[in-house]
């Protein structure tokens, strides 16, 4: 073993295999999970963009898929999963802008499995998947220029952030619809997810 | 000098976004988006040479299979032959989720716990711990915080939102400072090499 | 074995063998696990005409159907194309395509950058109003921290520097640590969710 990891390898055991159980116990007994107000409010908000007749906007981050911050990515890949069946269900538009080239076939195939898990795959359309710019503010730029069209009734974005995030977010007050931003690391914009 | 001009037209541009959306920032912005993306793609193509062109050249040809991999990519335009995309998607979400793993237990986990456990001997070491305690229960999910749960879950939810609430505070101030530092840079090219006032 | 479990198959094998790499010295694990490192990055090279067919796609049909606007997609593909030529022909070290990145991106970049504590300040403006303890601990933080860092705070009274100083090393320095520390094992939560299957979402032709 390489010196100073016999640790680090100790939790990664504990940890897969604590999480191992709990997922074999949640086959027969339903874990209590207390109200997690951003979940509640996708629901909300891809309801109000289909009363609006206009279009969810979903981002999964701006980082890749092989590098440390690929776990975020997942996370935010498997939010775009339940984004995307209940975009279909509802009837609604979906757009997912893409900021790493890797994401974007990733990315198509989880709309397309959620589109096809719940039989709209005929309502799937590639191009609700689009790659913008690999360039992080000229990404945040084009999100804005996005938004602010007018098209856009909700804007969720669930992954790997930096500052571009605030820039996105901030294109709220033109657009009049609502923001969900979930991100989990410790960058200094973090603290709007209480107020948005 | 006309590059100068050029790049203090540019900064107004998307400056003139504060006052009014206008087709001077629109331009700018899609100057921006344009010039962005040709920069990472002319990079990335001229990393074809080193990555791929280069191996071949020296006979290691165990290359053509990413090449391969990647050029299953494109089975997406063919109608019935998607599911080759798994092959590339899965081989990069393996490195990726490897990568991952190991990064992340190594520095947001064991170095930040072991961080917290040997600086407990101060009271700030002790203020820190406690802090700690209850932002990681904050986040605990499977109990509410009524009901027939330990009233010390609340209470220690509480301190936490406290602690988020602080840091919070200080990381917005931190950047603030630092982000008008680049404006006053900026404001500063404008006044001093565009327009030779400073 | 069906498809899905292959590309499942692939995903554990890959992953178990960049783990064994990084937490064991056996010189053939680190010799596939760098292979493996690299084909990923040789992967997303080969990758990147689907990310830019995909964009000219997008502004080609906005010029086709003259969307609102139309016009600056058509900017966008003469700029796009223009700075694309200079540098495959001059290179990304040529002096014309240095002309380019030093007049135009680097200051478009800088000046987006600075704009952010605008934005951040329009953001403080709406959100830090006193409507809850929270907000107020909030605002009140802030704005101790702002004049704590700056000389202007130090006029008024050296207290703030002090207490920036407390609240830099205790509550910030614990509720990072608890933040990284909960996303950290929630991401393991995932990857093993991942491995195990539970997640199927991103392989191609599986539905739940």
């Amino acid at each position: 073993m390489k010196p100073g990891l016999a640790v680090d390898l100790f939790v990664l055991v504990a940890v897969s295999f604590i999480t191992i159980y709990f997922i074999a116990k949640s086959h027969d007994k339903k874990y209590y999970l207390r109200n997690i107000a951003g979940l509640e409010a996708i629901e909300e908000a891809v309801g109000r963009a289909t009363e609006m007749d206009k279009i969810v906007h979903f981002i999964p981050g701006i980082t890749g898929l092989n590098n440390s911050r690929s776990a975020v990515t997942f996370s935010g890949l498997e939010v775009l999963n339940y984004v995307s069946r209940t975009v279909a269900n509802y009837g609604a538009k979906l757009l997912v802008t893409i900021r790493n080239v890797m994401v974007l076939p990733v990315a198509q195939e989880v709309v397309r499995n959620a589109y096809s898990s719940i039989g709209k795959i005929n309502s799937f359309d590639y191009n609700s998947v689009q790659f913008l710019t690999d360039n992080q503010f000229a990404y945040a730029t084009a999100v804005r220029s996005i938004l602010q069209e007018g098209q856009v009734a909700a804007n969720i974005m669930v992954g790997s952030f930096f500052a571009e995030s605030l820039m996105i977010t901030e294109s709220r007050t033109s657009c009049r619809g609502d923001s969900d931003r979930w991100n989990y690391q410790r960058n200094p914009a973090s603290f709007f997810y209480y107020y948005l | 000098m006309a590059g100068t001009w050029i790049a203090a037209i540019c900064t107004l541009g998307l400056m003139s976004f504060v006052i009014k959306d206008s087709p001077l920032y629109r331009l700018a912005e899609y100057t921006f988006l344009a010039v962005g993306t040709a920069y990472s793609f002319v990079l990335s193509l001229e990393r074809l040479n080193p990555v791929i062109i280069t191996p071949i050249k020296q006979g290691k040809y165990t290359i053509f299979i990413p090449v391969a991999l990647g050029l299953l990519l494109y089975s997406r335009f063919f109608r019935g032959k998607q599911w080759l995309m798994g092959f590339p998607i899965s081989v990069t979400i393996g490195v990726g989720l490897g990568l991952s793993l190991k990064g992340i237990v190594s520095s947001e986990i064991v170095k930040q716990l072991s961080d917290t456990y040997t600086s407990i001997g101060s009271l700030e070491g002790v203020l820190i711990f406690v802090g700690v305690i209850c932002v990681i229960l904050f986040f605990y999910f499977s109990r509410s915080n009524t009901g027939a749960n330990p009233p010390v879950l609340a209470v220690a939810r509480k301190i936490g939102r406290v602690f988020l609430m602080i840091a919070f505070g200080c990381m917005f101030s931190n950047v603030i400072l630092s982000r008008m530092t680049l404006l006053l840079g900026r404001i500063k090219f404008l006044l001093g090499d565009w327009l030779n006032i400073i | 074995m069906n498809r899905n479990n292959l590309f499942l198959g692939i995903t554990v094998i890959i992953t178990l063998t960049t783990l064994v790499a990084g937490f064991f010295d056996l010189s053939i694990f680190n010799t596939i696990s760098a292979n493996l490192v690299n084909w990923s990055v040789v992967i997303g090279l080969v990758a990147l005409a689907t990310a830019i067919i995909s964009l000219m796609r997008m502004h080609v049909k906005r010029i086709m159907t003259r969307r609102r606007e139309w016009f600056y997609s058509l900017y966008f593909i003469v700029v796009f194309t223009a700075v694309c030529s200079i540098g495959l022909i001059y290179s990304s070290r040529g002096q014309p395509f240095m002309y380019v990145v030093n007049n135009i991106l680097v200051p478009l970049s800088t000046t987006i950058y600075s704009l952010l504590g605008l934005w951040m300040a329009t953001a403080a403006y709406r959100a830090f109003r006193v409507r809850s303890i929270d907000s107020t601990i909030l605002l009140v933080t802030g704005i101790i921290v702002l004049l704590g860092s700056t000389s202007f705070g130090a006029a008024i009274s050296p207290v703030f520097a002090r207490i920036t100083i407390f609240i830099r090393l205790i509550p910030t320095t614990a509720a990072s640590r608890g933040i990284l520390i909960s996303g950290g094992l929630g991401a393991i939560a995932l990857g093993i969710r991942i491995l195990l299957g539970v997640e199927r979402g991103h392989i191609p032709g599986q539905s739940k």
